[in-house]
């Protein structure tokens, strides 16, 4: 068999062999509804568990689309099924801007800047809430255009090419519309994404550090920290690494890629997590530092509210641990980033760190006062499973559709 | 008894088979001089860890503990309370810990590195009969040590993969 028909069989097995665990995921969505449910009677409490999960679902799926970004301005050939596995992320994007119309309805009631409007004072040309949401919604809906047609012009060419080979498509029928030939379209395909690329990088840095800005800094609207939308977009990124790790691990064995997701290629990887832990906890640090040395009243009371009293401190300390000291020191040797399984228990590891980092963030702002309560029980569990289980099922979803394992990749990984 | 035999090699997929095809051959104590890492070579020679990198963890635990201390000692030294904070408080050091520990880290690295090749000395190289100034550019030297017995079948598997062999 030649390479070209060695990949196209490895695409096709993968496919077949996606696994069918829709039923389980629909439960996870059930018990997401069942957690809303429990939740509503205690004030806001669902309302910002939501909050909370769109914020971090929505950053891992951009942040798996911009890891393939990333892959493809730098020209890498290292990543193979990984990034693809990255790229599937983009099916969860347009549900993400369907999930805003919840943070459309849970604003008014959670926003601490709309119940109280003296908190706002001096920025209402900013801080209101029509162009808060218009803006927050265009800015996602720029972001979802940009994500379909690079994964468009990603895939087409490939699905194009094996229905060439094939006679009949596995994909969708729209990757393949007006086929035009191998030549030209991959042509095509590369001037586009020249273009395309490196602006939507660009864009993607504006668009979550506003994102950042709006829907964690604003719920907290006396404190101000500029890095502070840079520290979510790359945690974003962070958070999308660790995804894909543990996906391909789950996927590796089912979708018979252990040749072509071999070890090298989670080493790969698996430094780019580690690189990813150092770098989103020196944004983390450089906020910090900055904060507790001048120990201005109108910035440090954001870290003493989270850092001083139980349970919050409890939970700092937790994401300090989980987000960096514990993927740290776990990434340092080979070993672990050479076997997947052990991989993934660490960007799970970091996963949590981060999910923490974003609740401890977003929920003292929205009690303040009160915040002797320890913020995360069976209600907050039980709504990110919900979206767990969305982000399953749109992700087998989208894995059946899209080439699993890219063209030049198969065939570096073919020696 | 065991005799030394080298190969030179101008490609490396030939040298990577050619260590494999000795490796089933029973041939197991080999080395090869090259002029950049590589990990497939290393990986196919099953090679073992060199020991620089205890040298990096304990220069780099050194310059830990200095930029911990360096600082605490000369603020200790000195008393000057800023912004009402602890004399000795950690957040502010932990810049130069980080700083220490990379520069003593990369600086015991490159000790060790000198230590263990006794670098600036040529010795090593000039008792090697076999040293080729070319595994310093662009070709890969392998050298297998072998019983006097087998030395016929090292050679040959060798010239096999296209390599000058020299025993």
């Amino acid at each position: 068999m030649s390479n070209q028909e060695r990949w196209i069989e490895a695409n096709r097995t993968a496919i077949a062999n996606v696994p069918k665990l829709g039923l389980v995921f629909l439960a996870f969505l059930i018990l997401g509804a069942i957690g809303f449910y429990l939740g509503v009677g205690e004030g806001i409490r669902s309302l910002q568990a939501y909050w909370i999960n769109f914020l971090f679902f929505a950053g891992i799926a951009q942040g798996g689309v911009i890891l393939a970004a990333i892959h493809y301005v730098a020209k890498g050939k290292w990543g193979g099924p990984l990034i693809r596995i990255g790229l599937t992320n983009v099916a969860f994007i347009p549900v993400t801007v369907v999930l805003f119309i919840g943070i459309i309805i849970v604003a008014p009631k959670i926003l601490p800047w709309v119940i109280n409007s003296e908190l706002a004072a001096g920025k209402e040309w900013w801080l209101n809430l029509d162009f808060f949401l218009i803006r927050n919604l265009i800015a996602l809906v720029i972001m979802t255009i940009f994500s379909l047609v690079f994964a468009y012009f990603v895939i087409r060419p490939e699905a194009g090419v094996m229905k060439e080979k094939m006679g009949n498509s596995l994909f969708p029928g729209i990757f393949t519309k007006n086929w035009q030939g191998e030549e030209k379209e991959k042509e095509r395909a590369r001037r586009i994404l020249r273009l395309l690329t490196p602006v939507m990088l660009f864009v993607y840095c504006i668009v979550y550090s506003m994102i950042g800005f709006d829907l964690v800094m604003s719920l907290s609207p006396k404190w101000f920290s500029t890095l502070f939308g840079a520290y979510f977009f790359i945690t974003a990124i962070y958070t999308g690494i660790a995804v894909t790790i543990i996906l391909s691990t789950f996927m590796r064995k089912q979708l018979k890629l252990e040749n072509e997701l071999n070890r090298d290629r989670f080493h790969d990887l698996g430094k780019l997590l580690f690189a990813f832990t150092i770098l989103s906890t020196d944004f983390l640090w450089s906020q910090f530092l900055v904060i507790w040395y001048g120990d201005l009243p109108e910035l440090n009371f954001f870290l003493l509210e989270r850092t001083s009293y139980d349970p919050w401190q409890l939970l700092s300390w937790l994401i300090l641990f989980c987000g960096f000291v514990i993927p740290f020191i776990a990434l340092l040797p080979k070993i672990t980033k050479r076997v997947p399984s052990l991989l993934s228990i660490i960007a799970l590891i970091s996963l949590i760190g981060v999910f923490l980092e974003r609740a401890v963030m977003v929920l003292r702002s929205l009690d303040p006062g009160q915040g002797t309560v320890f913020p995360i029980g069976i209600v907050e569990i039980l709504i990110s499973l919900g979206f767990v289980g969305i982000y399953g099922i749109v992700m087998l979803w989208a894995m059946r559709r899209i080439p699993l394992v890219p063209e030049d990749s198969y065939i570096s990984a073919a020696h | 008894m065991n005799k030394l035999i080298s190969g030179v090699f101008p490609f490396k997929d030939k040298l990577i088979e050619a260590i494999n095809t000795l490796k089933k051959e029973g041939f197991s104590d080999m080395e090869v001089k090259m002029p950049v890492p590589d990990h497939d070579i290393l990986d196919a020679i099953d090679h073992k860890p060199t020991p620089v990198g205890w040298f990096t963890l304990f220069g780099g635990i050194a310059g830990l503990t200095t930029g911990f201390l360096g600082p605490a000692w000369a603020h200790s030294h000195w008393g000057n309370v800023i912004g009402g904070k602890p004399i000795i408080s950690l957040p502010p050091f932990i810049v130069i810990m980080f700083e220490l520990t990379i520069l003593f880290g990369a600086l015991a690295t490159m000790a060790g590195l000198f230590l263990l090749t006794r670098l600036p000395s040529h010795k090593v190289l000039e008792k090697d009969e076999f040293f080729d100034i070319r595994c310093t550019e662009d070709h890969y030297a392998l050298y297998v040590l072998s019983p006097e017995d087998k030395i016929s079948t090292a050679e040959k598997i060798l010239t096999m993969y296209g390599a000058e062999v020299r025993k």
